[in-house]
């Protein structure tokens, strides 16, 4: 009990207990007289969010709308918010889960029309320090304008002048910065939602944004440049006209922030930026203001892209002056630490579906004008972060500006990003290589004689630069191209691929880190005729990471197998073959796991080549495996495999193969594990066995015999238990 | 191990159904610990199992021995993905589950919940860790009180402490302990007189058996830790002559490749904290003891990032990017 007056009152009324030191508040007799033993829950609830224990606390915020729900709407406006309101300074946690309810909170304090008193809680949330609760907070008012517009479209524009605008000012010029990062979050939706004719505030928005995104805290810039993109859609959906007079001039103060932090959000926000930008060749949705503007960024970001290339250059003290301090400060500790990037750790690199645009963008002189310049600097940052975040969102670059921005200005860049000094770019690029192949695959040719047509710009430009990552000297840079490369094989076509593409996999198929030639052999099945040309070179890879001495390496190979089997056949898989022996040999690994998996793969090899190729080049080796290994491991991945290849192969092998097997020799076996071992296996054939009497004469007697008392061993006794009471009654 | 443990343990594992343990084993694997009130039974039920066995616990071969652990939860799950996992497996730990590592918490009792549940299939030896006066100087005691706001856990664990057995041995041919020999101790027998249950003594056989290193010198040396000796190829020859036993396996240093034969293989260092305290570089091992009494080791390598996760209360600030 953390509040002297409730340990008497909270008990017995539940109703006295929530305005327990709440301003205003009125201790109501007249339904303390009715006590109701159904509020108990209640009471005991309102007591919880006092508890001193914070997780009791936690658990009664979860349930704040069950109590809510007991106080009846208006006491929940007029008493439990105000109480609310003054554990702002409770622990994280709760504030947490607090911000989270009070999203959903509309219904329980009487619907739309009082969906303004929830607005202060949530502001006095949104300001505090720990960022989690901020987002939360934040994440709760759009939810709750959400719900008030979706019910009433005049009522929530109404409510978006009369209180949120109201709101966001107050929050975006608060004294603490972390207020500030907030209010970045709530320009798009305010935005979105004032009335049409409130034309004064949204120019305040704007103008509020802008003094934003000049804050004088770099985490305040880079929230305005991660939202950035969110308001673009926002003011582009109200006015596009405005993107280029108002949003284009912050952008690009934010494109020449000295932090790297900020610039590099800007990089992530520039296509969807640059998507918006109204073709300029529409004179009457233009008013004239935008005719000087946009000249007037071009030749600013012109001018900057001069000095940014100077400083790439380094020439001299220039640098220092014009750079400042404080950028080199945020570029050091970065590029002194490369190995942090995230590309650095996965073993298997995933390439996800890439969507060409449905619709070819028309081209856009006014873009062109203003995005080439900052992709043109970002490419030249000195900020490897940024140059990083270009490579990685190239491609959809390339989308928002179209063939012509592709084939002039965002190929060559990508070229250089390709050949960048930090291995970190030129992985990120590396991901992107089919991306950006097919983009520039689909290029028509042009009128002038330049303009090659995509499939030549492709051998000519690219591949040349490819070919060289293929000996990178970085293994993140090579691994990240082995996933990729892949892609290009239809973007060439078959023939380009056997002249061009061919000797680049086969040479990533040697190379001396796993994880590349495990990434070309996790693809390779994505390009079948690929697989038909490689199939010589494959094998002795194959053979390689089967045996490499980082078990992960020679799992991650066993998972491939199936795959591998459905395309190369048979052939590859009999027993006296490399490929087939080596997955006997794995049921032999001395790692747990490999053994666990090649039993596995076993049966998938099964489903594959069918049951009469198991028979002849499967079953015999695990009851060899069974029968030959002095070490009761090996004798329990036997058994293990028993079970598991029971459920594809017929009743008559498990019976006659399997079951003597494993009643004569495991049942009996000197070493208990292996006996329980027996008695699991049984259980888990059993299913697939089909006579009857096979079951009564063979089965349940051996399990009977280790579940009887004869059994020295506990645990061999309770797993027969367990498989005799899984057993059908005997017939 | 069918004759392992003397008497019958009536709790739970094999005869009766896992019940609550498999529960906690399988909420300790993904790293999240009990309620106090859940290691409280937890630990009454390991005493019970405990309190029956020797202080030379008796096991059958085959069985795979592993060294320290130090709450290195993670790297404890990857010594199980290459081992084998219970009760397929017969595992024999000798010590040192608690400090240093983040996870101390969760490891020790993973390890008396796998326990409980299989007896017949684990033994677990005290370490010099395995002990109140080093759990608080070492990090143990303060991972108790920041998990559970108290140290009643701590003190749960402790009691079990006290009940472990001092050392193993494997077919009588292997002598399994955490520290090493004594000079005190000339049999086997003599281990089998002491009374156990009570916190490590500074000196004297138990204290020896869980603190002493081998090291290349002429029979017994003052050890540089303060506790235990140093004790030589001599004093080793004789304990396995009288003893019938045909190697030692201890843990208690960090060995590099993971394990290390001394004197003409009488005696091994088996380690099994790889990347110890997630800074020295090292390998781990485990050994492998076949039905034979062959021995084979097993190296591994500490468990990828992707594995584990770091224990963070918040998420990080936004400045670090």
């Amino acid at each position: 009990m953390a509040t002297p007056a409730a340990p008497a009152a909270a008990p017995a009324s539940p109703t006295s207990a929530p305005v327990a030191g709440a301003p205003g508040s009125v201790a109501s007799d007249a339904s303390a007289s009715n006590i109701d033993q159904s509020l108990m829950p209640i009471a005991v609830l309102l007591d919880e969010l006092k508890n001193e224990n914070v997780k009791l606390r936690m658990h009664a915020t979860r349930r704040l709308k069950t109590i809510a729900a007991a106080l009846g709407p208006e006491r929940t406006r007029c008493e439990l918010l105000p109480f609310l309101m003054e554990t702002i300074d409770d622990e994280d946690e709760v504030l947490l889960v607090l911000s989270d309810e009070l999203g959903d909170f509309v219904g329980a304090v009487g619907g739309v029309d009082h969906a303004a008193a929830l607005l202060e809680p949530l502001e006095s949330l949104s300001m505090v320090e720990e960022t989690c609760v901020r987002d939360r907070a934040v994440e709760a008012l759009r939810r709750i304008l959400a719900t008030v517009v979706s019910e009433s479209v005049d009522r929530g524009a109404a409510l978006h002048a009369s209180h949120l605008f109201p709101l966001l000012r107050r929050v975006a010029t608060g004294d603490w910065f972390t207020s500030r990062i907030s209010a970045c979050a709530l320009f798009a939706c305010t935005y979105r939602g004032l009335p049409v004719q409130r034309v004064d505030l949204r120019t305040e928005c704007l103008s509020l944004f802008k003094q934003l995104a000049s804050d004088d805290t770099p985490m305040v810039r880079r929230a305005a440049a991660s939202n950035l993109g969110d308001l673009a859609r926002a003011v582009a959906e109200v006015e596009p006209s405005l993107i280029a007079s108002e949003l284009v001039p912050i952008f690009c103060e934010l494109v020449d922030d000295e932090q790297d932090s900020v610039r590099l959000l800007v990089v992530e926000n520039a296509a969807a930026v640059a998507a918006l930008i109204i073709p300029g060749t529409a004179p009457v949705k233009v008013p004239p203001t935008i005719e000087e503007e946009a000249p007037a960024a071009d030749a600013m970001a012109g001018d900057k892209t001069a000095a940014g290339s100077d400083a790439a250059s380094g020439s001299g003290a220039a640098v220092a002056t014009s750079e400042g301090g404080a950028s080199e400060m945020s570029d050091g500790p970065n590029d002194a630490a490369p190995a942090t990037t995230p590309v650095a750790t996965s073993v298997v690199l995933v390439q996800d579906d890439d969507l060409l645009p449905q619709t070819p963008v028309e081209p856009n002189q006014q873009r062109d004008d203003f995005v080439l310049p900052v992709v043109r600097k970002f490419v030249a940052d000195k900020s490897w972060r940024v140059r990083y975040m270009v490579a990685d969102q190239l491609s959809d670059l390339c989308d928002a500006l179209g063939a012509r921005a592709t084939r002039s200005e965002l190929l060559p860049s990508f070229l250089r990003l390709l050949k960048d000094g930090e291995p970190e770019v030129r992985t990120a690029a590396a991901f992107k290589v089919t991306h950006i192949a097919r983009r520039v695959a689909a290029l028509e040719s042009g009128p002038d004689a330049s303009d090659v047509a995509g499939a030549e710009l492709l051998t000519r430009d690219m591949l040349p630069v490819v070919r060289e990552l293929v000996r990178d000297s970085s293994q993140h840079v090579r691994a990240a191209l082995a996933g990729n490369i892949m892609g290009l094989a239809p973007v060439l076509g078959e023939a380009a691929t056997a002249s061009e593409l061919l000797e680049m996999i086969l040479i990533l198929l040697k190379d001396d880190f796993p994880d590349v030639r495990l990434n070309v052999i996790a693809r390779l099945d994505k390009v079948s005729f690929v697989m038909g040309m490689v199939s010589n070179e494959l094998l002795p890879a194959i053979v390689e990471l089967a045996e490499d001495r980082n078990w992960r390496v020679r799992l991650a190979i066993i998972e491939h197998m199936p795959l591998l089997a459905r395309q190369l056949g048979a052939d590859f898989f009999d027993g006296n073959t490399k490929l087939g022996s080596q997955c006997m040999h794995w049921l032999g690994d001395c790692v747990y796991s490999i053994r666990d998996a090649a039993t596995v793969n076993l049966r998938a090899l099964t489903e594959v080549f069918g049951v009469d190729w198991a028979k002849q080049h499967i079953v015999p080796q695990v009851l060899q495996q069974f029968a030959s290994s002095t070490n009761y491991l090996y004798r329990m991945t036997a058994l293990q495999s028993f079970g598991v290849l029971a459920a594809v192969l017929p009743a008559e092998t498990v019976e006659k193969s399997f079951l003597p097997v494993i009643v004569e020799r495991a049942c009996k076996d000197p070493v208990p594990n292996i006996r329980f071992g027996a008695a699991k296996t049984l259980q888990q054939i059993i299913p697939y066995v089909r006579s009857v009497d096979v079951r009564d004469a063979l089965i349940r007697p051996s399990l009977q015999t280790l579940a009887s008392d004869g059994e020295k061993d506990k645990d061999v006794s309770f797993f027969a238990h367990q498989a005799l009471a899984s057993m059908p009654a005997a017939a | 191990m069918a004759t392992a443990g003397g008497s019958p343990i009536t709790v739970t594992g094999g005869g009766s159904s896992g019940g609550d343990v498999d529960g906690w084993i399988e909420q300790l694997k993904r790293c999240e610990h009990l309620d106090e009130c859940e290691v409280k039974l937890l630990c009454a039920k390991a005493r019970e199992i405990l309190v029956d066995e020797a202080n030379v616990q008796a096991i059958s071969s085959p069985v795979t021995v592993a060294g320290d652990i130090h709450g290195q939860l993670y790297d404890l799950l990857e010594l199980l993905r290459v081992g084998g996992p219970l009760p397929d497996t017969q595992y024999l730990f000798m010590g040192d589950f608690v400090d240093r590592g983040f996870f101390s918490v969760e490891t020790f009792l993973l390890l008396v919940a796998l326990k409980v549940r299989w007896p017949d299939r684990v033994t677990l030896i005290r370490g010099n860790h395995e002990s109140r006066q080093i759990t608080q100087v070492y990090g143990f005691y303060d991972e108790c009180v920041r998990k559970y706001g108290n140290a009643n856990v701590w003190r749960y664990c402790a009691e079990v402490f006290d009940y472990l057995s001092l050392a193993a041995l494997v077919d009588g041919k292997a002598f399994c302990v955490h520290g090493g020999l004594s000079p005190s101790v000339a049999t086997v027998d003599q281990i089998r007189a002491i009374d156990r249950k009570l916190e490590v003594p500074h000196d004297g056989a138990m204290c020896d058996l869980l603190w002493s290193d081998p090291e290349e010198v002429d029979g017994w040396s003052l050890s540089p830790r303060g506790a235990g000796f140093l004790f030589g190829a001599e004093p080793v020859r004789a304990f396995c002559h009288s003893n019938g036993v045909e190697l030692i396996a201890r843990a208690h240093q960090l060995v590099m490749e993971g394990y290390k034969l001394m004197f003409d293989e009488a005696l091994v260092t088996v380690w099994s904290a790889p990347n110890y305290c997630y800074r020295c570089g090292n390998v781990a091992a485990i050994l492998r003891l076949d039905e034979q009494m062959r021995s084979s080791y097993e190296v591994f390598h500490a468990a990828p990032q992707e594995t584990r996760s770091v224990p963070s209360k918040r998420p990080a600030p936004e400045y670090f990017l």
